[in-house]
């Protein structure tokens, strides 16, 4: 297809629907200055597009997690998350959060949240929230139109 | 609720009332926009919902 998605969060998928696109693409970048660092949304982005199976988002890195200090060792470690050391515990939180999301949101616990609550603020909850569910819904259209 | 709403607020957006002012702008295109009938988004959405047993 063409005019599909070139970097994450450019949502090409919607040229027919400019003030949505727009709208999508504001939305997308206010997700990265709300308050959680980047480098752990872009580790959840990544994640959550491995387990959809979206090799669009998978083979792009966010700028501003890169700038914040992403590393591609960091992303290849991504499958061992539970247990690699290089992840900092609240990396490690906000992963299983996102794999949860993605695979059964009814799994998710009040202790998960419980847990989640000790390395976030709420401010820094209701973005992550939003920003998986962006991250969900773009890998997944993207996967459905094949975007490359 | 496993995230409160901050004073005032409804729900876990309203801790970030700028990102969820976003949101909503996009939300409401999504329905008043497009080529696709309001009818068939409701469908849809109902049905996703009931896919992931939404109960809201």
């Amino acid at each position: 297809m063409t005019g599909l998605v070139r970097e994450p969060g450019t949502p090409g998928e919607l040229t027919g629907l400019a003030t949505g696109a727009a709208q999508l693409q504001a939305l997308y970048d206010e997700l990265w200055d709300a308050g959680v660092d980047p480098v752990t949304l872009e580790l959840c982005r990544l994640r959550m597009a491995t387990l959809i199976g979206s090799a669009a988002d998978m083979g792009l890195r966010e700028p501003r997690a890169v700038t914040a200090g992403l590393t591609e060792e960091l992303v290849e470690l991504l499958p061992s998350w539970p247990t690699a050391a290089e992840f900092t515990d609240a990396q490690r939180v906000a992963l299983g959060f996102a794999e949860q999301y993605v695979i059964d949101a009814h799994g998710f616990t009040d202790d998960d949240m419980a847990v989640m609550h000790e390395h976030f603020t709420d401010p820094q909850l209701a973005t992550l929230t939003t920003a998986c569910a962006t991250f969900d819904a773009l890998a997944r259209v993207r996967t459905v139109l094949a975007a490359s | 609720m496993r995230i409160e709403p901050p004073p005032g607020g409804q729900s876990l957006f309203d801790h970030q009332p700028e990102l969820f002012a976003t949101f909503n702008r996009l939300y409401g295109t999504l329905w008043s926009d497009g080529a696709v009938d309001q009818a068939t988004k409701e469908s849809g959405r109902i049905r996703n919902a009931r896919l992931v047993d939404c109960g809201i």
